[in-house]
């Protein structure tokens, strides 16, 4: 999956306006917004790709976190937290600049299903005494 | 990109093999799949063989011990381990004689519907297939697989190494290190990976 976040500014649809103004508007915004015309081949891509997208049109950088700070969070190696974000397994996004940013509920979320694992994991082991069967 | 990876039910017997591979695909190191059928042939024959390991271990026979013990670990795997059920795979075909055991045919069956490249088995029949270049798709050991992470992406085959050891230390109640766990990987038919860790440690 690919999160797509759109931080640029687009006028409001006037009221009754006919098609062909919209596509005149699209060609318009695609003229003189290089971020739009990019974000908007990076969505047809996608499309050709089969690839799941969510356009933020309001990203906000409160409810994102650095590489760094998910690394300190999961105690994992950068190239793992960034093989969670590339495979879909946390929801983020990159910049401009293309760094990684990662949702911080994403993230959340991900700790939680992890340690539920371990848990569940822990109780098998506990419960079964698995260590006595298995090789 | 991540390795999509098909695992055969033999694997599932051996402690530190499945823990690996529950911890990689929740890190995301691996897109593990498996099937209906691979659950099936593990809790058919998963008796006999957890006993004869119990009997290797002078410990006694427990059938039933053993059938709740299979079921809890399939369940556990099902809820938790990330892995992916294949599906609809009866139609795919295979090359005639590509496995000397027709009963086999359902893994690569499956395995090829999933499009995995490798098929991580136990099984020495499925490694003829890795001569069938068509197939797109070779069958490894858990430890020869495990190696080439380690080669491609060491600090991504650490996390998962840690992580699997802070589960062991969890279950024994205290800490282990990774020497001890080089020494368990040694007797838990990992001996390349434990080769590996080694010279890691030592770096």
């Amino acid at each position: 999956m690919k999160v797509l976040s759109l931080q640029t500014h687009i006028e409001p649809q006037k009221e009754n306006s006919a098609p062909s103004d919209k596509a005149r508007r699209v060609f318009e915004l695609m003229n003189t917004n290089p971020e739009l015309a990019d974000l908007f081949l990076r969505v047809t891509d996608s499309i050709e790709d089969q690839e799941l997208i969510v356009i933020d049109a309001h990203p906000d950088e409160d409810s994102y976190l650095k590489s760094e700070e998910v690394e300190k969070l999961l105690g994992m190696s950068r190239p793992t937290c960034n093989a969670l974000l590339d495979g879909g397994k946390i929801f983020g996004h990159k910049t401009e600049k293309g760094h990684r940013r990662f949702s911080k509920k994403s993230v959340f979320a991900y700790l939680e299903k992890l340690q539920s694992a371990n848990s569940a994991k822990d109780k098998f082991y506990k419960e079964t005494g698995a260590g006595d069967w298995e090789l | 990109m991540t390795i999509k990876v098909f695992v055969d039910a033999n694997l599932l017997f051996y402690k530190l093999i499945s823990d690996l591979l529950f911890d990689a695909s929740n890190l995301g190191l691996i897109e593990a799949y498996w099937s209906e059928t691979v659950i099936a042939e593990y809790l058919e024959h998963g008796p006999r063989v957890l006993n004869k390991i119990r009997r290797s271990k002078g410990l006694p026979e427990n059938l039933e011990a053993a059938q709740v013990m299979l079921q809890n670990k399939v369940i556990l795997f099902r809820e938790h381990s990330g892995f992916i059920f294949v599906e609809e795979y009866e139609d795919i075909k295979i090359p005639e004689g590509a496995l000397n055991d027709k009963d086999d045919a359902h893994i690569l069956k499956a395995a090829l519907k999933a499009k995995c490249s490798v098929l991580l088995t136990l099984d020495k029949d499925f490694r003829k297939i890795s001569s069938i270049a068509d197939l797109e798709i070779v069958a490894k050991k858990a430890d020869d697989f495990f190696c080439e992470l380690f080669d491609k992406d060491e600090d991504q085959m650490m996390d998962v190494i840690n992580k699997t050891r802070d589960g062991l230390g969890r279950q024994k109640g205290r800490k282990v290190n990774l020497i001890e766990l080089v020494e368990m990987m040694k007797s838990g038919c990992l001996i390349g990976l434990s080769q590996k860790l080694n010279i890691y440690l030592h770096k």
